[in-house]
């Protein structure tokens, strides 16, 4: 399968590539069919490339590498939808980076990105408590491997 | 800030079309129902603030501002 995109140009995957979140994203809810990209020179940042929409990308950063002691809160709705309440370790998190030229680039640490690689689904888990900022000025990123990398 | 208090069961009104109950609390927590028109968009405020920079991070970052954030990793 092909998807042509504004900022990746063509992409090539299966429809097993396909990551599907129920809900969409908050704003996008439309957007049901995502791709990982990951583009040499990037690494270990990725794309979430919507397959609904191709000019829509989000830039993916791991949540360790950004905060490795960042505490994980999953309310019900999303965890019905990742299939599971067990340890959050199975899921692999990131979070999504706005970055223009006019201001520095921010992370939004309320809502990460979750994906549950078994079953290939994923939510913005966006949490209740104000433990954590919408956006957090991204000043550092950690040397660190990610927890999980996503099967090829 | 109009501040009120209210007991499980009871109401708010807002404007002409919005009703507020209070259902449940439990601990910290409390249940709140809400009948709005359809067009009327209730959001927890968390969600909202998502949706905000969802909209300004939709649009994949120059790769301009990729190098500028990879500026960002420890140097090798």
């Amino acid at each position: 399968m092909t998807l042509m995109t504004p900022h990746l140009g063509e992409l090539h995957f299966s429809s097993s590539d396909t990551l599907t979140f129920p809900k969409g994203l908050p704003g996008f809810v439309s957007c049901n069919r995502f791709l990982i990209v990951q583009t040499p020179g990037i690494r270990p940042l990725s794309y979430l490339q919507s397959l609904d929409l191709p000019p829509i990308a989000f830039l993916l950063v791991p949540v360790p590498l950004v905060d490795p002691a960042y505490s994980l809160v999953i309310e019900e709705g999303d965890q019905e939808v990742l299939g599971t309440s067990e340890a959050m370790d199975a899921l692999d998190a990131h979070f999504i980076i706005s970055a223009h030229a006019s201001a520095p680039p921010t992370v939004n640490m309320l809502a990460p990105i979750l994906i549950r690689w078994e079953t290939r689904t994923g939510v913005q888990a966006v949490r209740s408590d104000a433990s954590y900022s919408h956006a957090r000025e991204l000043t550092r990123i950690l040397d660190i491997a990610p927890a999980s990398e996503p099967p090829c | 800030m109009l501040i009120v208090r209210r007991r499980v069961g009871e109401i708010l009104v807002i404007g002409n079309d919005v009703e507020i109950e209070i259902l449940e609390t439990s601990g910290t927590q409390v249940k709140l129902g809400i009948r709005a028109p359809r067009e009327v968009s209730v959001f927890r405020k968390e969600v909202l603030l998502t949706v905000g920079e969802n909209e300004k991070a939709a649009i994949a970052p120059t790769p301009a501002s990729i190098q500028t954030i990879l500026k960002l990793f420890p140097p090798a």
